[in-house]
């Protein structure tokens, strides 16, 4: 099976460097990891990550870009995958506009900066799991 | 003889006025008795054997009436009356005709009857026409007195009323001869019966037709009515009394119908026609004209009975006016010889008086005393004088009585003393003095004048009253504005009080209500004291406080007969012994607000208008007293509500400041979000940073160290020190791109290397990218696993520190801007700072808004320095530039430029946003203006930019078209320190 991919994009490169840090650290090898500092790259990767057959676990996101917000980034990746799973890590957005993205099912989780590293691992394996479940419901 | 006689002229009316004297008819030598009694009045009024009445016609003068003479007419050219007559209205006095021109060579004059003395006074109809004289004549000079002048007068009016009297009766008699001949005429059967049917008198054709009848006698006498009735009974009934009745002579040979017709209240006409051969039928009293034949005699009938009408009202008409006339000339009479009899026993008794009183002062009723001046032992006493200083005649006390009439040597030296008064017996005399030469005396005059003086006096009193009400008032106008109203009320009281004397005085206010009076105090005048007042409420007295309303005083002579107040008596009016009020109402304008109380325990007979008035006027003074009560209320009102208005004012004033300092707390709270993210990035950095470095420390670094040999180690900080910072990609996208450049060489090169992925990693985060000499050494070492290993251990490790280094530089650079910005002084600090820095930190605090769309260009050269508060301008630097991202959504490019001249700094902030409408540049400095939505912005925040530029003695100004919009700040590059405030 091949392995799934994890896109993290952020315009902070302390930010992007302290995800992939714990993201490289927890999980190693067990998925492809993908950087980007700005949205559209992110999305020129997420194309090209369709091309080479690669399924996509998560989007982690800032909310605050340049060039569109994370909401609006979110409803791109959406119409390319509609499915797509999506982490909202911001340091200024109210807990009812979180809310009110979750409730739209626009993404599925939104984490408050600075974030807990247990909390963002925990929320990967259960993805993790879940997906798996659902690709190998015998297993 | 030639006689030379001044020819008298002739009046303007002449003509008419001759036609006027015939109309009356009078010239005749008829004596008639009425102007004979006149003539003789005018005689002995003026005492000359002489008296006329003339009239003076065309050339002759006729003598009417006369006493003294026989002729009964004259020539007129020798007339004296038609000199009269020139002057209708006045009386012509000759005192002495042979003095005067106009008669010297009359022969009346100069012989029989030898007139010398002639007083005229014209005789003047109604229509004005002077128709002679009445006229005294004297053969010697005299002179006559007013009264008697008055009295020709009127005599001369009363001849007129005779003749003209005399002229209606004429006319009368005319007319009744008219009438008489107008009622034979028309009616030749009439008889005139008084209310018992007695004959008064009939007609001449009657006689001729019942030649037998004879006044006197009934009726009856002669005649038959063809009723059951008579006619005076008919009479009664105003209904019948013109029907046709019909009688007949008692032999029944003659028949006559007829009307009946009232004459007066005694007597009444029968206006007969024969009826001759006729049959006629009578039944019910109703008579069947049809049946009469001859139509001709009702035609006749109808004719007759109106003429005769005619005649009958004028008779009457006329009879009535003479009586009248004949009453009133009666009347006139008597009168005038009533008065003239009056008037002569007046002048004669008051002649005889003064001569009694002159020459007999026994008779004299008041005291006189008459003392001789050489010889002081002459002395009279009237008997009036007597009684007064009670002396008898023989024993006059000359000394007693020099002193009551306070005479000493000089007053009768003196001869004229001027009048004093004296007092004798408690009466008041007035003294006057006379000297009396026929007997060398002086005589003194007592004038009882103790009545006048009483009456002076009482006049003084009542003055003084008035004068005292007066004084009060102006008293209780002057009371002290200082007092409270019930303490005015009080003295008011008791000045009334005192004034018009009332027991108990007090005043009364009424609520607002309008259902209970009250008063606080009421002033008792016996103690002089005041006790507490008390309050009636409406339900107790309706009717009272009905009686409230009227706006006039309530006058109540006796309480317990007065309805207004009954309400009042058991537990008031009785107990207080309170037998008589007056209730003055208390008006504002039409209202009534009160009321003044004045109480009497005793019954009055009277209020006097005075004290009414006066209590009017206190009631004014009163009301005003109420009002400035008001107003000085409503001053402190308003002196309260000035206080608190001035209150707000520093409020105000306070709050502006605060609202400043919210302005500014506003500003730092538009940027916290932004400095918290700004923060916040470096804080998730430096922790992800810190906890790596833990776990690589504790948990594998150096765990593997342990198992490394010293060679893999030291290849490892080979490979390490080959870290080129410069080369380290930046980016993501260089991040992939070098991957896969890095592992398409590897995979050339070392087509057998396994975990390519790992060591491209490795190598690119070292910046190795392009450098394969250097790093194929390495890849071709047996323990390239661990090398590899460690150094990518390394090189994370290094990366940590510099997140963390970077982060702490970050969240440093954010909390420097900060401290730039609030200055983290409280107090106002002037002094001098760099303006690039300045700038720099706002653009740091901003950055989280300009870094993702917005360009920012900070030209300001690094070395001017300007003088300002550096909080302040802070805040102008950080508003412009945060307005410029907000209008343009982030997404703008923003220059910030600096020029100067000799004095100033000019600093330019301009953005290429959307333009400022041009109508609105000119408010966007007010105060609250603001085109952000609500919540958004205060509407302060350029105001206040304005301000705090002022305060730095500066200006700002802004430009803005569609390609730029510009603020232009110009700040002096000297403050003059006194007026930063």
């Amino acid at each position: 099976m091949n392995k799934l991919a994890i896109l993290a994009v952020d315009d902070e490169k302390i930010i992007l460097d302290s995800i992939k840090i714990q993201l490289e650290k927890n999980f190693n090898h067990k998925f492809i990891f993908d950087y980007a500092d700005n949205p559209e790259e992110a999305l020129e990767v997420i194309d090209e990550l369709t091309q080479e057959d690669i399924s996509l676990l998560l989007v982690i996101s800032d909310y605050m870009m340049p060039g569109m917000t994370g909401e609006e980034f979110a409803i791109k990746v959406k119409s390319k995958i509609k499915n797509a799973n999506i982490l909202i890590l911001t340091g200024h957005m109210s807990e009812e506009k979180g809310l009110d993205l979750m409730k739209k099912n626009i993404v599925l989780k939104v984490m408050q900066k600075p974030w807990r590293e247990d909390l963002l691992i925990d929320f990967i394996n259960k993805l993790s799991e879940n997906v798996e479940e659902q690709n190998n419901p015998n297993r | 003889m030639e006689l030379e006689i001044t020819q008298p002229l002739f009046p303007d009316n002449e003509h008419e006025r001759l036609k006027a004297l015939s109309n009356y008819n009078i010239i005749s030598n008829e004596i008639e008795a009425e102007f004979d009694e006149i003539v003789k009045l005018a005689a002995n009024i003026c005492e000359t054997p002489i008296g006329l009445i003339t009239f003076v016609d065309a050339d002759k003068q006729w003598l009417k009436s006369k006493i003294g003479v026989s002729i009964n007419q004259t020539e007129r050219s020798v007339s004296f009356c038609t000199h009269a007559i020139l002057n209708p209205h006045e009386i012509m006095i000759v005192d002495d005709a042979r003095e005067d021109a106009r008669f010297a060579n009359n022969p009346l004059v100069k012989g029989d009857p030898n007139i010398v003395f002639y007083a005229g006074m014209p005789l003047v109809d109604e229509s004005g026409y002077a128709l002679g004289t009445l006229c005294t004549i004297d053969n010697k000079p005299r002179k006559l007195t007013q009264n008697q002048i008055e009295a020709i007068k009127i005599l001369s009016k009363q001849v007129v009323n005779m003749l003209h009297l005399r002229l209606k009766n004429a006319q009368l008699t005319e007319s009744r001869k008219r009438l008489t001949d107008s009622i034979n005429f028309s009616s030749p059967y009439y008889l005139l019966l008084d209310n018992h049917d007695q004959i008064l008198s009939f007609g001449i054709n009657f006689q001729k037709s019942m030649p037998e009848v004879e006044v006197g006698k009934s009726f009856s006498t002669y005649f038959n009515w063809q009723s059951v009735f008579n006619a005076s009974s008919l009479l009664s009934d105003k209904d019948k009394h013109e029907k046709l009745l019909f009688f007949e002579s008692l032999d029944r040979t003659k028949k006559f119908k007829c009307t009946v017709r009232k004459n007066d209240e005694d007597s009444y006409f029968i206006f007969a026609v024969p009826v001759i051969n006729t049959l006629y039928t009578i039944a019910n009293y109703n008579i069947n004209i049809t049946n009469f034949p001859r139509q001709d005699y009702i035609a006749e009938y109808l004719f007759l009975q109106q003429s005769a009408t005619r005649g009958l009202e004028d008779f009457q008409k006329l009879n009535k006016s003479i009586s009248d006339k004949n009453k009133k000339l009666e009347e006139a009479k008597n009168t005038l010889i009533k008065a003239n009899s009056t008037l002569e026993e007046r002048i004669n008794a008051g002649v005889q008086k003064i001569k009694n009183l002159a020459l007999f002062p026994e008779q004299n009723p008041n005291p006189v005393v008459e003392i001789g001046i050489a010889n002081s032992d002459f002395i009279y006493v009237n008997p009036s004088a007597r009684r007064l200083m009670g002396c008898n005649e023989d024993n006059v006390d000359l000394a007693k009585i020099k002193k009551h009439l306070q005479i000493n040597d000089d007053v009768l030296n003196q001869k004229n003393s001027s009048k004093i008064e004296i007092e004798i017996n408690h009466q008041i005399f007035e003294r006057n003095v006379f000297f009396n030469e026929q007997f060398n005396s002086i005589r003194f005059y007592l004038h009882d004048i103790t009545q006048i003086k009483a009456k002076e006096k009482e006049e003084k009193l009542k003055t003084a009253l008035f004068r005292k009400k007066q004084e009060t008032l102006n008293r209780i106008r002057k009371i002290s504005d200082e007092l409270s109203l019930q303490e005015k009320f009080k003295l008011i009281c008791k000045a009334l009080a005192q004034v018009i004397k009332c027991d108990r005085c007090s005043i009364w206010l009424l609520n607002e209500e309008m259902n209970s009076i009250t008063t606080n105090h009421v002033y008792l005048l016996e103690q002089d004291t005041f006790v507490d007042g008390i309050e009636i409420k409406y339900e107790t007295a309706p009717k009272y406080f009905k009686s409230l309303e009227r706006k006039s005083p309530l006058l109540i002579y006796n309480t317990l007969s007065n309805e207004a107040i009954v309400e009042l008596s058991d537990n008031y009016l009785i107990p207080l012994n309170i037998m008589s009020m007056l209730n003055m109402p208390l008006l504002q304008s039409e209202d009534t607000i009160g009321l003044i109380c004045c109480e009497f325990l005793e019954v009055q007979d009277e209020f006097s208008a005075d004290t009414i008035a006066f209590c009017a006027s206190v009631s004014d003074i009163i009301v005003l007293a109420y009002e400035t009560e008001g107003l000085k209320e409503s001053q402190q009102e308003l002196e309260i509500k000035n206080k608190l208005l001035k209150e707000n004012m520093d409020q105000i004033i306070n709050m502006q400041s605060e609202i400043i300092d919210r302005e500014k707390l506003a500003t730092l709270g538009m940027l916290i979000a932004g400095i918290a993210h700004e923060i916040n990035s470096p804080l998730g950095a430096i922790k992800a940073s810190n906890d790596f470095l833990h776990r690589i420390f504790i948990d594998s670094f150096i765990t593997s160290i342990k198992n490394l040999t010293p060679e893999t180690i030291k290849a490892g900080l080979g490979l390490f020190a080959l870290l080129d910072y410069k080369l380290v990609a930046n980016t993501t996208r260089d991040i992939r791109m070098f991957q896969k450049e890095l592992l398409a060489k590897l995979n050339q090169s070392f087509p057998a290397l396994e975990n390519k992925v790992f060591y491209a990693n490795v190598l690119m985060e070292l910046g190795l990218q392009n450098k394969s000499e250097q790093y194929e050494d390495y890849i071709n070492h047996p323990d390239k696993r661990n090398i590899f290993y460690f150094t990518q251990q390394l090189v994370d490790i290094s990366k940590s520190v510099n997140t963390i280094s970077l982060a702490v530089n970050r969240a440093g650079a954010v909390v420097k801007a900060l401290n730039t910005f609030s200055h983290g002084s409280v107090d106002y600090e002037i002094g001098s700072f760099n303006l690039h820095d300045s700038f720099s930190s706002v653009i740091t605090l901003l950055w989280n808004k300009i870094k993702y769309s917005a360009y920012i260009e900070n030209t300001i050269p690094k070395e001017i320095n300007i003088t300002g508060n550096a909080d302040e301008l802070s805040q102008v630097w950080t508003n412009i530039i945060n307005n410029a991202l907000q209008a343009s959504d982030n997404k703008c490019m923003i220059s910030i430029e600096y020029a100067e001249d000799a004095n100033n700094h000019i600093i330019s902030i301009s953005n290429n946003g959307p333009a400022i409408p041009e109508d609105i540049i000119p408010k966007i400095f007010d105060a609250f203006f603001s085109t952000k939505k609500r919540g958004e912005g205060t509407g302060l925040g350029l105001n206040i930019i304005k301000k705090i530029i002022e305060k730095h003695q500066g200006n700002i100004v802004c430009h803005s078209n569609s390609s730029k919009t510009t603020f232009l700040i110009s700040l002096p590059k000297v403050l003059n320190e006194n007026s930063v405030a």
